[in-house]
Formats: structure tokens, sequence, C-alpha cells
């Protein structure tokens, strides 16, 4: 009775096909500052007719933080479009790709990463306290259509949870997993507040800014240079910093970092790691696996909540992994984000610097086409003209999430390879030829 | 003459030219590697550590120079920085020497023209070594002036490596002086080439040199009193000359006029006592070569009554002009440094604040033999040459030698001015010596007495000679192989001096461990990284003046007092805070805006330049502003500067003494030593419970060397007492 009206409910709404949720499990990973959710809901088309459409609701204050959201049905990606908002929410239209029959169900897998939403609280800690965030939500996947089953895992980061919300039963909590559910028949558009309060002492750490330049040199290197505004965005220090109390045997700061772990890869060379006043002496490179190469960036000081630090490092890259060619045509393929592990990225900036004389090339993010950038020309050791300099503007992405490849395809002759050995060779000539001249004739 | 006769001359022409050609090409290969030598050696900063400034005043020069490369000369020269000694700010565009950082700013344009991205920071590391490089070979064209091409080719060789001028030189190094010696070198080639020639050309370029001297370095006073003295010396010796009055008139006149139009210099170069010298004996020469041209003209009789009458007045008007220049103001008398200079004991006794600047005390012998090591012997051989020939190049370098001599002798910073002379000196010496040498040695019967002009002698003495030939023949190449093995070692000292002593930034400081390995203390950079991101961009740092230079360059923030020590009062007014108790250094500090204390602390670390260990002279300097505060009662009972609990009570209770040793106590260094124990001083310190009451810790870099300290915002007014039961009681009564 109360699911046949729940129906008639939800085909009030202005989709024009009517889907159920059967079975729709929440992952929700707190463990770390950026929170990673997977949605795998099972939708069955209770419509009478074929179809590949059906609305997915998102709270527009999720919406603002999410550094990735992408949607998948059997790891094809679904296309999400989310311009409608009605209130406090965001009416998106998932686009499937083939229709579904009335009865049958699909399984779309729904992954957001978000920063920013674990809170601080207490918003201050002295030095030797831990740290503890909370984190809000809904008990019920927020959907526009009924569903029938449900449940919510949140992952904490340890098994310590100061507070946790205990209604609608049942809630349980073992170890560092809080499950929500499992919730039967649960009408649209429900919600119910959802909130777990928990220790978490991982680096809150973002960065407010982050420039790459990756500079293509024809000649087989590829040098990367990253700079780094970087914060840390956990519970505020509170009272003073005692390096006493810091150095002491024993001593604990655990909502502090020093460390900053990357992934390079295994052939990246002379690696350097400085700020604006020089060199910074701490930092360890070992090789992970036989792909990659594990970086830990010690800073100068520990970071506090609160504090700032900004750096830079740089590596050289043989050009033969990252760049492919057909005659003229060059592809260039390097990762798209930040070699650090686990951070959010507020703004970035990256430039490619192609080669003097490239015309606008062609660049996908992800595999997907981009018009995205702007062209400039930049002007360093022995041009004429100026590179052409492919810049790209983001904002709220994170790592390892967003480490997508970018492909530029570019179009450069070797032959244009020489000009610069000509500038250097003409040059020489000059010099010498009219010392000759002074030499041979004036004196 | 015969056709073969004629043959063989042609041979000859042609053998010695192209002898001379192998010989140019040698001395050029020579000079190419000399000039590489230098630069190269001074390149070991750079390996140990990385291409960073050094020390203090580099990092202002660096800070000047990004902004005259940022912003433009307009800009720079109307530069008000607020930055620094706060609230008074300074003038920086008409307070300094811009010659190197224009200098900085011309290879940067060139190189950004071309297209050439090189950072500031890096034209600004590799420009000493570069011009060492240059200095080196002005050096070589100078000796050549005033003796000959091997001399000078040893002259150039050891101006590339002197101690002395490596100092102030290595990469990183980015100081005045890097560009100054060669000007300076300049300038005394010129002006020798001028005296030699009576060219008014060289005078221009000598004229030109002297500009950029004064550009470059406030050490150009060194150069107007050394030419006028050098004149002076050569009227006294008579050996007065038409050339030498044009090359001094006309530099005298250019000179000042050029010099004039630094903002710095301005109406000094005529006003200021330092350089009245330069104008008096201009005057003189005048009247020098006046007088001569009268004397041809009169009888004896008529011309002695004649320089009477106007030595008398002349001398007068003269004395009555400066005397009233004084009295007015309008001829500044002598500054402090420059009184020093004549009188060692004088900053001791006067302006602690200058006798306070490590490089203003007076040289030990050892910093003569460290810093110029054969030099240091080889130059009063050269002296010994150039008295011997006489010429008036030669007297030059003579007078030059001899006034460094005396002026490195007074303050430790002017070695670098005797370092040319000593090179040239030195080269000159050791050139006569190795020629001499060599050609008894390789040619002994061109040297020594050819048997024709002995008188005859019977045949035991002749026995006797061959004898005494042969230990001379021993002695000679004893001495040659002596004199190449001393400038072996010579080469030996530098690089080492270069490579260990003088490649330091200070600013990170290396350590090995006993089992070789190299610890990097990088504190500084730490803190000052510290404050540049985590403290307000107006924040206003309190710290000892040795430190200003630093923390505007390294953490962009402003200070109250820098290494430009301008402002004695100012000075003094920190060194106070520092030196007084917690709550009347509080009440400064709030006056003066403080948010931030910097103290450099190396009790744990075992740094011994730390801030205690200057302390004293903040006292002595807060001393000539308040003087309650005396020296004495920081002292122990029976005199001694210590830490421990027999200190004086008033460095007991000193800022300096809590900020430097708050919570020490509770660490404890070793396992035989007590909790507290001072590295630095080899003592338990005195007082163990320091609380702070005004102030609280910010942070603390990893080995301690520098806490900086925040200045707590002035607390709430205190809550009033709990009145007393009758007061309330009349007060409930009292209104009715």
């Amino acid at each position: 009775m109360s699911v046949a009206r729940v129906v008639v409910f939800s085909c009030l709404f202005p989709a024009v096909f009517c889907w159920i949720n059967t079975n729709v499990e929440r992952k929700i990973d707190i463990s770390n500052a950026i929170v990673r959710a997977t949605i795998s809901a099972t939708v069955q088309n209770d419509g009478t007719t074929a179809s590949d459409e059906l609305e997915w609701v998102i709270p527009a204050s999720n919406m603002t933080r999410f550094t990735k959201n992408s949607m998948k049905v059997a790891k094809v990606e679904v296309s999400l479009t989310c311009n409608e908002q009605k209130g406090e929410n965001f009416w998106c239209k998932v686009k499937l790709n083939k229709a579904v029959e009335p009865g049958a169900s699909v399984t779309i897998k729904h992954r957001v990463c978000s920063g920013g939403v674990l809170r601080p609280l207490p918003p201050t800690v002295k030095q030797s306290e831990s740290q503890l965030v909370d984190y809000l939500d809904n008990v019920y996947f927020l959907s526009p259509y009924p569903t029938k089953r449900q449940t919510t895992t949140v992952k904490l980061a340890t098994p310590s949870v100061e507070k946790y919300t205990k209604v609608p039963a049942p809630v349980t909590h073992t170890n560092d997993n809080v499950v929500f559910g499992e919730y039967k028949d649960v009408t649209p558009m429900s919600s119910a507040p959802l909130r777990v309060h928990s220790v978490n002492n991982k680096p809150f750490v973002t960065a407010r800014t982050l420039k790459r330049v990756i500079e293509v040199s024809m000649w087989g290197n590829l040098a990367v240079e990253e700079w780094y505004d970087i914060e840390n965005i956990g519970a505020k220090l509170k009272g003073t910093f005692s390096r006493l109390d810091y150095q002491k045997p024993g001593a604990r700061a655990p909502s502090s970092f020093t460390d900053l772990r990357a992934s390079l890869p295994a052939d990246a060379d002379d690696i350097y790691f400085r700020d604006d006043i020089g060199n910074i002496s701490t930092s360890r490179v070992f090789p992970a696996d036989s792909l990659t190469k594990d970086v830990i960036f010690t800073q100068r000081f520990p970071l506090f909540g609160g504090w700032k630090t900004r750096f830079y490092f740089g590596y050289n890259l043989p050009l033969d992994n990252v760049l492919t060619h057909n005659g003229a045509v060059n592809r260039l393929k390097v990762p798209y984000a930040s070699p650090v592990r686990d951070l959010w990225i507020q703004d970035m900036t990256v430039e490619v610097v192609l080669p003097e004389g490239v015309p606008r090339p062609i660049v996908r993010v992800g595999g997907k086409v981009t018009e995205n950038f702007e062209i400039v020309h930049r002007s360093t050791y022995l041009d004429y003209s100026g590179r052409t300099v492919v810049v790209m503007h983001d904002q709220m992405l994170s790592t390892p999430e967003r480490n997508e490849d970018i492909e530029i395809e570019f179009v450069f002759s070797s032959t244009s390879l020489l000009w610069e050995p000509m500038y250097l060779i003409s040059a020489f000539m000059v010099l010498f030829s009219s010392i000759i001249f002074f030499g041979r004739v004036v004196s | 003459m015969s056709d073969r006769e004629k043959l063989s001359t042609d041979e000859e022409m042609e053998q010695n030219e192209t002898q001379e050609r192998n010989e140019t090409l040698m001395r050029y290969v020579a000079l190419g590697l000399i000039f590489l030598i230098a630069f190269s050696v001074r390149l070991f900063s750079v390996l140990e550590y990385e291409a960073i400034i050094h020390e203090f005043d580099p990092w202002f020069n660096y800070r000047t120079t990004k902004k005259l490369v940022d912003d433009g000369i307009y800009d720079f020269y109307s530069w008000f920085d607020v930055d620094v000694w706060y609230p008074l700010g300074r003038i920086v565009g008409g307070t300094i020497y811009p010659g190197l950082m224009v200098t900085s700013m011309i290879f940067s344009k060139i190189l950004h023209f071309f297209n050439f991205p090189v950072d500031t920071r890096i034209i600004c590391v590799f420009l000493a070594p570069v011009f060492s490089g240059v200095t080196a070979m002005v050096a070589y064209w100078f000796t050549a002036e005033i003796w000959n091409v091997q001399a000078a080719l040893l002259a150039a060789f050891f101006m590339a490596l002197v101690p002395s001028y490596m100092s102030r030189s290595v990469a990183g190094s980015y100081d005045n002086e890097g560009v100054a010696i060669f000007a300076l070198v300049a300038v005394f080639a010129t002006f020798v080439k001028t005296v030699k020639t009576g060219s008014l050309m060289w005078c221009c370029v000598c004229v030109l040199s002297y500009y950029y001297m004064v550009n470059a370095w406030g050490g150009y006073i060194f150069i107007a009193n050394l030419l006028p003295l050098y004149v002076a010396v050569m009227l006294l010796v008579g050996k007065y000359s038409l050339r030498l009055h044009v090359a001094y008139s006309a530099f005298y006149v250019l000179g000042t006029l050029m010099s004039m139009q630094i903002h710095f210099v301005g109406f000094q170069a005529v006003q200021t006592g330092e350089h009245m010298a330069a104008a008096a004996v201009f005057f003189f020469l005048q009247a020098y070569g006046f007088v001569n041209f009268v004397r041809q003209h009169l009888t004896p009789a008529m011309f002695a009554s004649i320089v009477w009458s106007l030595v008398i007045g002349l001398g007068s008007i003269a004395g009555l002009a400066a005397s009233v220049g004084v009295a007015t103001g309008y001829i500044a008398p002598w500054t402090g440094r420059f009184w020093t200079l004549l009188d060692p004991t004088y900053a001791k006794t006067n302006i602690p604040i200058i006798a306070s600047v490590s490089e203003h005390q007076p040289t030990t012998w050892g910093t003569y033999f460290f810093d110029l090591h054969l030099l240091a012997y080889a130059l009063p051989v050269g002296v010994f040459f150039c008295m011997k020939k006489g010429t008036d190049a030669a007297i030059f370098i003579v007078v030059y030698g001899m006034a460094t001599v005396y002026f490195s002798g007074v303050m430790v910073r002017l070695m670098l001015v005797l370092a040319p002379a000593a090179c040239i000196l030195g080269g000159i010496g050791l050139s006569e010596m190795l020629t001499r040498f060599l050609e008894a040695c390789l040619w002994p019967a061109k040297t020594s007495t050819s048997p024709g002009d002995r008188p005859k002698k019977n045949r035991r003495s002749d026995d006797k000679d061959a004898s005494n030939e042969q230990i001379t023949f021993a002695l000679r190449w004893t001495f040659l192989f002596g004199l190449i093995w001393v400038m072996m070692t010579y080469t030996m000292h530098c690089t080492w001096a270069g490579a260990e002593a003088y490649s330091s930034p200070s600013i990170i400081l290396s350590m090995r461990t006993h089992t070789g390995q190299r610890i990097i203390y990088d504190d500084y950079r730490e803190a000052y990284q510290w404050l540049r991101t985590n403290t307000a961009r107006d924040a206003k740092i309190m710290s000892w003046w040795d430190y200003g230079y630093q923390i505007t360059g390294m953490s962009n923030r402003t200070v109250l007092v820098d290494n430009n020590t301008w402002n004695n009062t100012h000075i003094a007014t920190v060194g106070k805070a520092m030196a007084s108790q917690e709550d009347i250094s509080y009440q400064i500090m709030k006056k003066m805006d403080v948010e931030f204390a910097l103290v450099i602390f190396g009790g744990f670390a075992g740094y011994s330049g730390d801030d205690i260990n200057k302390f004293l002279w903040m006292v002595r300097i807060a001393g000539t502003l308040d003087s309650d505060i005396q020296e004495s009662d920081y002292m122990s009972r029976t005199g001694n500067y210590v830490m421990d609990a027999s200190g004086g009570k008033a460095m007991l209770n000193s800022l300096m003494y809590k900020l430097s040793y708050y919570r020490f106590a509770e660490m404890k260094m070793g396992e035989n030593t007590p909790e507290g124990y001072d590295r630095v001083r080899n003592t338990e310190i005195g007082v163990k419970n320091i609380k702070l009451e005004y102030m609280e810790e910010a942070f603390t870099t990893e080995h301690w060397i520098l806490r900086i300290y925040r200045v707590k915002p002035e607390s709430n007014r205190k809550p009033t007492p709990v009145p007393s039961k009758p007061l309330v009681s009349s007060f409930a009564t009292a209104p009715k």
C-alpha cells in the first residue's frame, strides 16, 4: 500500500519514467583528510517503457567540495549533468549508455571525493593532543526514487570514535567501521542527520595553490617543476609550540606533520627540493616498485594546524618514456595533478612548455579533448619567437584520483631541432671572424 | 753586407719574432688559466653547500638588487623602505652605494635580452668570482706598467688566489668589496698610467674607474686620500713633474665632480673632513706649479720675499676658512670610523657600536700570515726593489703598500685593501729574485764574474774558489727550489683557505660527527621560513641588529634594527629591551609594536656565535642610552661574565637570559652533565625555573639555535578585588 503511494509520489516528479532503487550500498571513507565515497546503486526500471535517463540528487553544499565526481556503469563512464538547482539540492541527469527495459535493472557506481568536508572539532588542539573531526551527512541515500534496501558504511581512521548518530537503528560500530542500516523501504527524498565525531590524525594537508611547469626539450628531456603553497587545515594549534615537548623522548605531536610523500616515475632523476630561500636538505628517495620511486619531502619545520609553508621541487625524466611520435606528430603523455599523495589541491595551474614554433596543440585530459586552455609564448634559452606554452587552470582536485594523464598532441618536425645549434654556431662564427678581422686588418 | 750575413739576420729576426709570438701565446694562455683559477677557486662554497647568498650584508645587497631588477632604477632611487628600522624606515636609494646592484642589473638585463632567463640570485652568487678574475687581469696590467710582464704574471697569479681577497669574493659573498677591489686596482693602474704618460685620455679612464669605485664602495675614501698622499710624497722627494701635475689636477677636479653625482656622497665630497686632504693637496700642487713658474722669471731674492708673503697670506686665509667652515658646520668633522683609522683605540672608548663589529677589530699577526701567506714576506722584498728603482710608478706602489700596511693593522677589514698591494709588491719581489736565481743557476757564466776580470790568484786559492763555487751553486739551486716550493705551498694554502675557512655561508652550519659524517644545521633558514610563512606580513620582529638584513631578506618581515647601523639610539633601545627585566622590556616592545622577539641561542647545539656571547655589547650600547644599565651589574661578584648561579643579578633577570634559557633546564644534554647544561659556556645555568609573564614561546628550531617568542597582547584589566563586607553594606545603604 505504502509502496504504491510512494511510486505515485515519485512519479509526480518531472522524471518521465519511474525507477526504484532496489539496493544501495554507500561506502564513505573518512580515514583521510579527503573524504572518498562510493555509492553503488542498483536501479530498476519501474516504468512502462525502456528508458536511459534518471535523476540523481546531490546536495548543493557537497557539490562545491567535490574534487572528483564520476559515475560508471559496468566500468564504463556514463554522463552526469548537474545544471538544475532546486532548493538545497542539485537535480542531476544521468544518461545511461543504453536504455533499460521495464523491469530490468542496472548497477550505477557513483564515486565522489571531496576536500574540506571534515571539520576539526574542537577547532583548536594543544600540541600533544589528538585531532578530532566531525563528519556530517545524510543517513539515507538521497534519491527521488524509493529505496528498497540500503546500507551506509563509514570507515574511520582509528577505532576511536567520540560520538556517532545512533538513530535510526540499526547502527553498529565495529572496529574502525560504523555501519548505518540496513534500512528497508525508504521513501524518496528522506533525510536524517548522520554525524560521526572521531579521531583523525592524518595530515590535513592542502595546497592552496599549485603551479606545475612541465618543459619539453626535444633533445630528450622532460623537466618538471612544481610549486606548492601548503597549509595544514586541521585543528589549529592551541597555545604555544614547544620544541622541548616536541623533542622529548616519547613525545607526541599527533596532529602535526613534517613529511609529504610523493610517487615519481622510477626514471625520475636530478630531484631537487627547495623554497624561496634555498635548498631544503631533508628529503629521501627510495624505489617503491619497478614503475615508481617514492620521495619523502621533509619540511623545514613541523606543520601544526593553521601553519603554512611554501616550497617547490622538480625532476627530470627521459623524454622517450613520455613522448611518442608518428612523423612530425608528437604525443606527450604526463600526469595531470600532483605526485604528492592524498593532497587536496584548491587551485592548480599547469603549464606545458612545448618547443618553439609549435602550433596550437590538441589537449586531452583523462582521455577527453578539452579546449579549456590558453596558449602563451615564452622565450627561454636560445629562443627567437618563444616557446608555445599550454596553460591550464583547474580547481578542487585531489590526488591520486585526479592523476589521470594529459595527452598533448603537437606538430614538431625533428629538423627544427637544428635551429638552436645553428644560432650558436653563427654567433661564434661572427665572434671569431670579427676577432680575425680586427686582428688582421685593423692592427 | 754580404748576402749570407743578410740571410742570417733575417733568420734571426724571424726566429726572434716566432719566439716573441710564442711568448705572447704563452702569456695569454697563462692569463686565461689565472682567470679560470680565480673563478673556480671561489666555487667551493657552491660545491660544499649550494648557490646561496652568504652572511649578513650580502642579503641586503641581494634584496636591493632584486628590487632594482624587478622595479627599475627610478623606483630604486626613490625607494623608501618601510620594512626596516621600524618605525623610522630608511631611504635606501639615497643611503647606499648602488654600484654592485647596478652591475648585477646590467648583467641580468643583458642575459635576459638574449633570452637567458638566469635568476637574479644566480647572478649575485657568481658576480664576485667573475670580478675576481677580472681583478687579476687588471693587476697584471698594473704590474706590467710598474715593472715588467714577468712580475705582472706572478702578481696576477697571487691576486687570483690571495686569501684576504678571497674572503670577500667567494661565490655567494655578494658584497660591495667584490666589485670594489676591481675598481680600486683599476683606478690605481690607470692613475699610474696617467702619471707615466701625462695623457688626459688615460686620466679620463682613471676618473671613470673612480666613478665606478665611488658607486660601489665607501672605501673610495681610501683612494681619495691615497692619491694626494702619493702626490705629496712625490713633491717631498722632489719628483714633481708636469705629468704628475696634469694627472692629479685633472683627476681631482673630474673625480670630485663625478663622485658628487652619487646620491649618497653628494656634497660630502667637498664638505667633509675626509675629503679635505685631497683638496689641500690639489691647491698646494697648483701653488707649487705656480711658484715654479714664477721662479723661472725672478731673481732668488725677489722670489723669496714673494714666497714668504704668499705662504703667510694664503696660509692664514686657508686656516681662517677651515676654522670658519668647521665652526659653522659647513665642513663636517671626521666620522667615527675615520677617527678609528687614525687612533685605533678611539672606537673602543667612544663608540661601542663600531667597536662591536668583529671586522673593525685590530688585525692580529696570525691574520697577516693566514690572509697573505708568502706575500707577507715577499712584500718587503718588493718594496726594496721598488725603492731601488725609484720610478714614479714604483714610488706609487710603495706608498700604496706602506699606507695599507698601516691601515690593515688598525682594522681587520682593511686587509682587503692591502691585498692588491701585497700581490703586486710580492710579485715584483719574487719575480726579481726568481729571475736572478734562475739566471744564476742556468747561465752561471753570465752572472758570475768572468775569469778574465778576476785578479790573478795562485792555484790554492783557485781550488778554494772552485769549492766555493760548488757551494754557491748548491745554494742557488736550493734557494730556487725553496722559492718554487714556497709558491706551491702558497697555492695549497690559498686553496685550503678558500675551501675551508672562507666558504661557509654562515647561515648553514655544517659539522662533522666523530665518524666523519657531515651534518647540516639549517636552523637559521628553518626559523626564517617559519617567519616568512606563518606570521602576518606586517609583523615586527625584534632581534639584535646582526640579523636584521637576514630577516628582511629571508623572512620578508619588518625589523627594528639592521646591519646598517645608522641610528645609535634605536639600536640602544633594542639593546635595552634585551638587557632589561621582562616588564620594562615589555613596555619598550609595546611602544615599538613588536610582535615577535628573536634570539640566537647556542647552548643546546654548542654554537658559540650566539646572542649571549654578544650580550655585553648590547649592554654597553644600551648604556649609552640609559645610564642605569651598567656593565658591572651583568658580571658576577668576581667580575666574570658567567651564566651560573653566581652570575650578575641584572644578567639573570634580563630578557635575553630568559628568552635564551626558557625551559632549557628541562633538557638533559648528556649522561654526565646536569640538566640545563650550557654547552657553549660549559656551565650549568643559574636560574632554572624561568617563567615568562609577557611573552610566550612561538617557535624554536630543531637545534634550538633560533628561538622566537610572541609578545602577548596587553592583558585585560585585573578584576577588582572582591570588596569587603562593610564596604558592601555601606554601599547598599548609601542611596537613600
